[in-house]
């Protein structure tokens, strides 16, 4: 069975590259270096290349999955499991990328909060972002991706982390290999978090034009990952002692308070606004990916379902009130994602061989 | 002697019909025409001529005795009426034949070719269009003297019954650009189209973006090299200005003088380009931004220069821009609508008078006065005028959206404007090529111009059939020190 959509709706191979890393490098990278630093200490680099692998080895199960059966996920939810299980599961998906779409809006409006307009309230900046979404989304998958194209630019502000060169402490880095296997595997189980986002390949497979080619490009896409985050480790190892990380809630905004240009004092303002590239991506592909299981499994128009679905990110957003309910949310979205990517890929990959073994047989 | 044909009763209610009988020994020949519309030069000696130097001639003989190249024999009513009022004399053989010998006798009056003045370019040729299709089209043809270049002519409006010149190279012209040019232009439902800049509006793909989607311009030149590229060009009988399609974003930067001139300097001219719309866009929104939230971010080396300057103002930073803005936008607009004599006065006067009282008022800050000023002069360096128009506007939602959420207002406004840019189309082409989708092979010729030798291949999201220009393997081939 062949599925492909219309090639003036399909992007070009490497801009895989581009849609992947976007996904993947989310707005919980400015976080991520706490949590595994307090357990594997120094050693923490050897964690973020394990679950690097990891996902270089899901990122080759999801392409075989769907090279082989050549269409995308919520299509082999119902050919493997019929109509309504597929649906359900479908379903679940539907749930997990609107929560993921309200936790970005709800962070992304919290680091504002904090950082720049402490009296600003949560809905007129929440809706003005959702119908900044509505517009890129109505706009199709290569809108989308394009957005996902100009938030490059926000690498220019990591960039700037190079002005933080003057602080570092190289003895920081000192001892080497010090932490048991224990502790390093269960610093890499909290990466999962920042890696978190591949998934959206299996939704966007037949918006691709010749996707066999675009496994390379996925692969790159998680090497530059791991390279990012191996950045954000060592400058956080360099910059801080871990007794400091531990009370950091984003070490990554406070990097940029070392960052000192001639003319502007506090860049960390920009570092704090220019999230935004982060989090938009994101939250219009997860709401892309959900308005199109909607329309599958209902039958109904992704343009009318679209803004049932904002309104219903809206009032979760508005629910959110503070840090201790963003943080319950982030455990419970990084749970989901961790048996997403270590149970259920490798169920679906083990039930792919299975059933093509079956059929052969018969 | 007011014995009209029954034909051309209805034309002879207007003033301007002439109906001249003229007796033969066999019958009456109705000669009739539009004297506003013909060259009585071309009537009265050849045709006059011909009939009154044989006093016995016959319908058909008088067809091949007028010395005019364009003259057919017609039975069409409505073919004669609509040739009678595109300046054709009709000539009728009797009271009651139902046939005329159409010959045209059109007068071409306008202005003659002159230097193109919106633009003028130092180096290069200095032609510009005019108001006659043929003369424009004459411009145009001169230089691509190429047996595949193709004109196709409609006619549009119900009343002005215009006649609009397609011109695109067959084989080099993508068909299906060309089909969709066609096909709008056709279904174009309007009665008075009176220039090219209306059907622009009316062909666009989105007629509620405020970006222009198809490039207009006044030198032949420049739409030679368009169609060569494989764009479609447009023209209109009384319009002095053509237009191309399909086009992208990083077009409307370019002026057709930075291929006249050497490509560092061409391309160095492009960079101060794009820099000027950024800057014109983003200062003053920047302003409010620092000014109203961000003044602690500002480093203490160059905040008291902002600060000193602007003490005395009694304006949030918002109001004060926005006067600001105002002021230089009436500027502008009072001095496009004076002769240039006196425009330059209002110019001198408005600048240099009211800046510098507006700075001792205390209505406005030195710095702001700069801002503003440096980004109104920025926004004419766009050489294309419906760009520049846009780009002065552009500025207007971000200042309200900075005013609004400072910083995080300007950034939602980028995201918003590129998300725009990105579902624009133009004939159906996306509008940020090559940036988006991305081709590396279309990066030439965008902000950089490079030399010649670079130009090989045609953009490929024109979709040419012939997507070379020229044959570059030689010109590749390295060579090694003294060889």
């Amino acid at each position: 069975m062949k599925s492909m959509e219309h090639p003036r709706f399909t992007i070009s191979p490497f801009l895989v590259f581009v849609l992947i890393l976007t996904m993947q490098f989310g707005p919980e990278y400015i976080a991520m270096s706490n949590k595994p630093i307090q357990l594997a200490g120094t050693d923490t680099w050897i964690s973020v290349i394990l679950c690097g692998i990891s996902f270089h080895i899901v990122i080759w199960m999801m392409y075989r999955i769907l090279n082989r059966n050549e269409t995308d996920l919520i299509h082999i939810h119902q050919q493997f499991f019929g109509k309504w299980a597929g649906g359900g599961l479908n379903f679940i998906f539907i749930v997990y990328f609107l929560l993921t779409a309200s936790y970005q809006i709800r962070l992304f409006i919290e680091i504002i909060q904090v950082w720049l307009f402490p009296d600003l309230e949560t809905w007129p900046l929440a809706l003005a972002l959702l119908l900044l979404v509505y517009y890129i989304v109505a706009g199709g998958f290569r809108v989308i991706v394009g957005i996902c194209m100009f938030s490059l630019l926000r690498n220019l502000t990591l960039i700037t982390l190079i002005f933080t060169a003057d602080y570092f402490h190289f003895n920081n880095l000192s001892p080497i290999m010090d932490h048991s296997l224990n502790d390093i595997i269960r610093a890499s189980k909290e990466f999962t978090f920042p890696y978190l986002g591949v998934e959206t390949l299996f939704f966007c497979y037949t918006f691709i034009k010749t996707p066999k080619k675009s496994q390379k490009w996925a692969h790159l896409a998680n090497f530059v990952m791991i390279l990012y985050c191996l950045m954000g480790i060592f400058i956080s190892l360099l910059l801080f002692k871990s007794e400091q990380l531990s009370n950091e809630i984003w070490a990554q905004l406070t990097k940029y308070k070392f960052v000192h240009f001639p003319f502007i004092d506090r860049f960390e303002f920009i570092g704090a606004v220019s999230q935004i590239l982060w989090v938009i991506p994101i939250i219009c592909f997860c709401l892309w990916a959900s308005s199109r299981m909607f329309k599958f499994l209902f039958n109904v128009k992704q343009l009318t379902v679209l803004p049932i679905l904002l309104i219903l990110v809206f009032t979760a957003v508005c629910l959110i009130p503070g840090r201790s309910l963003v943080e319950a949310v982030q455990i419970m979205l990084s749970k989901i994602g961790f048996y997403i990517i270590y149970a259920y890929i490798p169920f679906l990959f083990i039930l792919d061989i299975v059933r093509l073994k079956v059929r052969r047989t018969v | 002697m007011n014995s009209v044909p029954r034909l051309w009763e209805e034309l002879s209610e207007s003033s301007d019909f002439v109906c001249y009988e003229h007796q033969t020994n066999t019958a009456p020949f109705f000669i009739g025409y539009y004297k506003s519309l013909t060259e009585s030069k071309v009537l009265h000696q050849h045709i006059l001529g011909c009939l009154s130097n044989n006093s016995e001639i016959s319908f058909e003989d008088l067809y091949h005795l007028i010395p005019v190249a364009e003259k057919e024999i017609s039975f069409d009513w409505d073919q004669i009426h609509n040739n009678i009022l595109r300046g054709n004399v009709a000539i009728q053989y009797g009271h009651e034949s139902h046939h005329c010998i159409l010959v045209n006798a059109a007068a071409s009056k306008g202005r003659s070719v002159t230097i193109p003045e919106i633009e003028f370019t130092v180096e290069g040729p200095k032609e510009a269009f005019v108001e006659s299709l043929d003369i424009n089209l004459n411009l145009i043809r001169k230089r691509v003297p190429f047996p595949e270049f193709r004109i196709k002519e409609l006619t549009i409006g119900s009343i002005s019954k215009s006649r609009v010149a397609i011109c695109y190279i067959k084989g080099v012209t993508n068909e299906q650009y060309l089909n969709t040019c066609i096909q709008r232009i056709e279904d174009v439902q309007f009665d008075q189209v009176t220039d090219n800049t209306l059907l622009q509006q009316m062909i666009e793909d989105n007629s509620n973006s405020i970006f222009p989607q198809t490039i207009g311009t006044e030198r032949p030149d420049y739409v030679a090299w368009a169609v060569s590229s494989g764009q479609i060009c447009v023209l209109k009988d009384g319009s002095p200005t053509a237009f191309f399609a399909p086009v992208s974003l990083g077009s409307f930067f370019i002026t057709y003088e930075d291929y006249y001139l050497p490509w560092i300097i061409a391309s160095i001219l492009r960079l101060i380009r794009v820099f000027s719309v950024l800057f014109s866009v983003f200062a003053s929104p920047l302003y409010v931004a620092v000014m109203t939230y961000h003044g602690h971010a500002i480093s203490n080396v160059f905040l008291p220069t902002i600060v000193s300057s602007r003490i005395n103002v009694p304006f949030p930073p918002v109001v004060e821009v926005l006067i600001m803005e105002l002021v230089i936008e009436l500027l502008r607009e009072a001095g496009a609508r004076l002769p240039t004599k006196i425009g330059q006065t209002i110019g001198i006067v408005g600048g240099i008078v009211l800046g510098t009282a507006a700075v001792e008022a205390a209505l406005t800050s030195n710095f702001l006065l700069i801002i503003v000023a440096l980004s109104a002069l920025a926004s004419f360096a766009t050489p294309i005028f419906r760009m520049s128009a846009t780009i002065r506007i552009l500025r207007f939602p971000f200042i309200f959206a900075a005013q609004l959420w400072g910083l995080l207002g300007i950034f939602i406004g980028t995201l918003a404007l590129v998300a725009h840019l990105l579902r624009l189309t133009s004939l159906g082409m996306p509008y940020l090529v090559p940036f988006y989708p991305f081709r590396t092979s279309d990066l030439y010729d965008t902000v950089i111009r490079p030399p010649y030798s670079k130009f090989h291949h045609r953009f490929s999201f024109f979709r040419s059939p012939k997507p070379v220009r020229f044959d570059n393997e030689n010109a590749n081939a390295k060579r090694d020190i003294d060889e």
